[in-house]
């Protein structure tokens, strides 16, 4: 209501102006959905397909499930005759510890790397930079190595320890930055009221923290979910699978169940977006408002 | 409440810049210091080494009578409150106040009475439960300060805390502040670059320049016996007016034309100074000098007159009471009484 009065009474020369405007809009606007409707394509796609048939999904891939085409004999596939429950828990262990470690880890490390000076501090920093650059895959042979050597191929500790592993520098760099635009003055004022350095971490400047670990949480969480490599790798026991090398015992070399392929990886999509959502509340909040002028 | 003494009290950074070589200074129990400067002038440098912020590189402090200068902040029993307040952003106001006193093991009770006796004391009450983002600047700068008094530290220390302030909050909180002060009693030391705020508020005002004291004593003395042309200068608005002279035996030689007579020893170049205020407008029988007026700022309670007397290219300024507005280009006939003279070393810049 107060927009539109607000309007009205525009002098009318800002006629033009306004129109340009929109027409800005519409074109961002324009561009946006494109994207997301590339984006999300193929996530319907699988939504689509997991609900039909064999039949019509190689007939008509595109097409919606009708009357005739609906079957839910890959859901049952995966639910009843496969051991999905315990994929999807093994990739909620997993991910969820990996990303809440990361978090801490990454967050404490980001504040000793900025807040403390110390001999070694910026090798530290530039070994963290490194982590960035090279990508842990290339490691893989001697992490398998290692893992064998300490008794842990086929277990989740395997996977959330390289997990943490490949998001700690990201997260130390993102965090780092984010540290640093924290007014000094807190800290400072933290210690004239006799707050231990431990404190100070973890009751002023970790609450401060959580729009960037927000974001550190959802770029680590998604290729952890989604990782084949090290699961296949590393932990590819009946007990310690992880959802999408559950996914795999559906392709067969010959036939593959693209029912259960589908409807598992509709599953899939579920536990994820809801730790998204979760994170993603925190990403929208600014928390550091009002904190100094 | 205690007494903070700086002996020898000196700044050098590790890569060898000495920001403060040595100060001396006793601040008495309860006393009101303000240590003003323009800035670069090492203030806050100096008042973060006495909070224990920024480590001390020679000389000793004392607080108390005890020897601070390894001590952590907290264990030196200060409290200090920032330019930009510094408040725990994601915390309630209360839990701004009690955070020290928690942390300090207090007990429930005490930490509600003590922090809603200081909320009362600032006007804090109803605003206990927001979070600092929903408050004004001159709020949020009350929560600092309650923040500061909850703990009944043995001084308080102020880091130019009403820079963030629009001017007619400045004013205000500037007479709370003194009133509070005056009320608890507490040993204060205050930095700020604003000449007005540290005459009004201080005690005893430290005028500092490049890291050493210009000169240390009540805003009056400083006002009336500027020791140095750096004091004089930084002191009243607008500045005093100071000119290089030489003084022979025909008198104080303004120009080649006008010399003034003086009741003075001195022979030579000299710095001469003299408030604006002290310049009286006054008929051309009269008058010491005249002066070219140039500009005229009426503010109507007094006006400022700039001009230059023939033969000189400096401005100088006459302080006028009431709305007193004479013509640009205009002559202006000025005394200048010998009484209200400042006369400085031209080498030196010291008062003579």
């Amino acid at each position: 209501m107060k927009a539109l009065f607000f309007d009205r009474s525009q002098p009318a020369t800002g006629g033009w102006q306004r129109g340009a405007q929109t027409g800005k809009a519409l074109a961002v606007h324009a561009v946006l959905l494109t994207y997301t409707v590339i984006a999300l394509f193929p996530i319907l796609l699988v939504l689509i397909n997991s609900l039909k048939s064999r039949k019509a999904i190689f007939r008509d891939p595109l097409g919606l499930p009708s009357l005739d085409t609906l079957n839910l004999g890959g859901f049952e596939q995966v639910l009843l005759r496969s051991d999905f429950g315990l994929y999807a828990c093994n990739s909620l262990v997993v991910t969820i510890l990996a990303v809440g470690l990361v978090l801490l880890l990454g967050a404490m490390a980001a504040w000793a790397l900025t807040e403390y000076r110390f001999r070694g501090n910026l090798l530290l920093a530039f070994l963290f930079a490194m982590g960035i650059m090279i990508p842990i895959r290339l490691g893989t042979v001697s992490i398998l190595n290692l893992m064998v050597q300490l008794h842990l191929v086929n277990t989740l500790t395997a996977l959330v320890l390289v997990y943490i592993a490949q998001g700690l520098p990201l997260a130390v760099y993102i965090l780092s930055e984010f540290i640093r635009t924290i007014p000094k003055e807190l800290k400072e004022a933290a210690r004239c009221d006799g707050i231990s350095e431990y404190k100070i971490f973890f009751a002023v400047i970790l609450p401060l923290l959580r729009p960037a670990m927000a974001t550190v949480a959802v770029f680590t969480m998604i290729p952890i979910w989604n990782d084949l490599w090290f699961p296949l790798i590393l932990a590819p026991g009946e007990e310690s699978r992880t959802i999408t090398l559950g996914v795999q015992q559906f392709v067969g070399q010959y036939v593959t169940d693209w029912n259960a392929v589908l409807s598992s990886l509709t599953l899939a999509i579920v536990p994820v977006l809801v730790l998204y959502l979760i994170f993603s509340r925190q990403l929208i909040r600014g928390l550091t408002a009002g904190a100094v002028k | 409440m205690a007494e903070v003494i700086l002996n020898q009290v000196g700044k050098t950074y590790p890569n060898g810049y000495q920001a403060i070589p040595a100060i001396d200074l006793h601040i008495a129990d309860g006393e009101f210091i303000v240590l003003v400067g323009p800035s670069g002038c090492g203030k806050s440098t100096l008042l973060r080494m006495v909070a224990g912020l920024e480590s001390i590189s020679s000389g000793e402090l004392l607080i108390n009578n005890q020897r601070m200068n390894e001590k952590e902040p907290a264990e030196r029993d200060i409290a200090m409150v920032f330019q930009n307040y510094a408040l725990y952003p994601h915390m309630t106001v209360f839990d701004n106040m009690a955070y020290g006193l928690r942390n300090r093991g207090a007990s429930k009770d005490e930490i509600q009475r003590k922090v809603s006796d200081s909320a009362r004391l600032l006007g804090l009450t109803d605003l206990l439960e927001r979070k600092p983002k929903q408050l004004s600047g001159g709020q949020r700068q009350r929560v600092a300060m309650g923040r500061a008094m909850v703990r009944h530290p043995q001084a308080f220390l102020f880091d130019e805390p009403l820079s963030n302030l629009d001017a007619k909050l400045r004013v205000q909180m500037r007479v709370e502040i003194r009133q509070l002060q005056r009320q608890l009693g507490t040993t204060t030391l205050y930095v700020t670059h604003d000449q007005v705020e540290a005459m009004t508020l201080a005690d005893r005002l430290v005028v500092l320049n490049k890291g050493h004291a210009e000169q240390i004593g009540s805003p009056l003395e400083l006002y009336e016996r500027p020791a140095t042309t750096f004091v004089a200068e930084f002191i009243g608005s607008p500045s005093m007016n100071l000119l290089p002279v030489s003084i022979t035996d025909q008198g104080l030689q303004l120009t080649e034309q006008v010399s003034l007579q003086a009741d003075t020893k001195e022979r030579g170049a000299v710095i001469w100074g003299i408030r604006p205020e002290h310049l009286q407008p006054c008929s051309e029988s009269e008058a010491d000098f005249a002066l070219q007026v140039k500009a005229v700022e009426a503010l109507g309670a007094e006006s400022l007159i700039y001009g230059h007397t023939a033969g000189r290219s400096e401005l100088l300024v006459v302080r006028a009471p009431g709305p007193f507005t004479p013509a640009i280009d205009q002559m202006l006939y000025l005394r200048a009484p010998q009484q209200q003279w400042h006369l400085f070393d031209i080498n030196t810049q010291q008062r003579i």
